[in-house]
């Protein structure tokens, strides 16, 4: 696998990721983390936030980062992790891959 | 990081030296060509609007604020690599127009614009005294470092308030003020991050709106208010997605450049903004 290609993870995969990294924040279990509830309902911090973010781009293994509001404005993680997933899509189609 | 030794009046020297004075090459490569480095504006243009008509918006909306026109002489506190400065003389017809810094690289830049209608003094508002009057003042992103985090609330609203009063002196009572400040939002003091305190704006301490209402009472009357940090959070993920573009093209060299503090910094500014924890005051005054 080509180490600068994107990782093109489906909007479960995303949410699963930001529901255990939430749970690891806030020290609670991942199952206690409801993926209706919005982002900014955890207490997280803007300096965790961004750590979780940027976390998040070296996993999906961005050239560019994601912007902020697609997790800060969404209604729900479950929303933010579609809008995340569709932006990840959109890069890797500017990168030349094909979508899975 | 720099000792505050004791509190200055009206914003550290040594504190803004330490922010500003990273390098002006540095920041041109992030900023826009107009080196604003203040939120920009996007009430009135499309969501997708560039950094560069966004930021324009916001010299715009200043300039209309305080009814900026030709035989004006206008001044503008914390006036940066004068971007205000010059969009009125080009756009607004100002005549004449002061900037104060106390920033020298700031000021050699301002100087080597060549505008004769144009100039910049390096001086903190406390200790400035015009030898004639101004028709108006706009301040953006100046507010921000006027008080100190050791100051008790009275104290900072005491520095606010002679500010506003330099402000109503130096228009002989008379004319408009035109403020950007950030703002504490749903964040107390107490809860600023020690790596945005201590690392980025040492000896800076916010204000709150109610600081601003309080200090300005009887002195000017808001004649319009708008909280725009959704704007300000844009703003900061642009100057980031910049600089990162900036060093992928080799214009920022990491090894030189604070890169990874900025970025960090941008970021979680925009967060703060996003969360309501800030926000950015826009505030149109009279004098009264």
């Amino acid at each position: 696998m080509n180490s600068d290609l994107i990782r093109q993870a489906s909007a479960e995969e995303i949410e699963s990721w930001i529901v255990a990294h939430i749970a690891e924040i806030v020290n609670v279990a991942p199952a206690a983390i409801s993926p209706d509830a919005p982002f900014d309902s955890f207490g997280i911090d803007s300096a965790k936030a961004i750590s979780l973010m940027v976390e998040l781009e070296n996993w999906l293994n961005l050239p560019d980062e994601l912007p902020l509001e697609l997790l800060f404005e969404a209604e729900s993680i479950r929303d933010a992790a579609t809008g995340i997933a569709a932006a990840v899509g959109d890069m890797a189609m500017q990168q030349g891959g094909a979508p899975q | 990081m720099i000792q505050d030794e004791q509190i200055e009046y009206g914003g550290s020297a040594a504190a803004i030296r330490h922010h500003y004075d990273v390098g002006n090459d540095f920041y041109s490569a992030w900023l826009d060509p107009s080196m604003t480095y203040s939120s920009a504006m996007w009430d009135g243009l499309p969501k997708d609007a560039p950094l560069e008509e966004a930021q324009q918006r916001k010299l715009d909306y200043h300039a209309e604020s305080v009814g900026a026109g030709e035989g004006m002489r206008i001044l503008d506190v914390g006036c940066g690599w004068g971007g205000m400065m010059r969009n009125l003389r080009r756009t607004h017809g100002v005549s004449e127009c002061v900037g104060l810094t106390l920033s020298e690289e700031q000021l050699a830049y301002i100087e080597q614009l060549g505008d004769p209608g144009i100039s910049a003094v390096l001086s903190n508002w406390h200790d400035y005294c015009p030898d004639r009057p101004f028709d108006a003042i706009i301040s953006v992103g100046a507010f921000e470092h006027f008080a100190h985090p050791q100051q008790s609330v009275e104290e900072r609203r005491g520095v606010y308030r002679e500010f506003f009063q330099a402000c109503r002196d130096w228009m002989e009572g008379k004319g408009r003020l035109s403020l950007q400040t950030i703002a504490y939002g749903r964040m107390s003091p107490e809860d600023a991050n020690p790596f945005i305190s201590n690392e980025i704006f040492p000896a800076a301490e916010l204000p709150t709106l109610e600081d601003i209402v309080v200090a300005s009472k009887g002195l000017f009357r808001m004649e319009r208010l708008r909280d725009d940090g959704l704007d300000y959070a844009r703003t900061c993920e642009m100057w980031s997605n910049r600089l990162r573009g900036a060093v992928r093209s080799g214009v920022v060299d990491p090894a030189v450049h604070p890169v990874e503090k900025y970025s960090r910094y941008l970021r979680m500014s925009a967060a703060g903004f996003r969360m309501r924890k800030i926000g950015l005051l826009r505030i149109a005054f009279a004098a009264e």
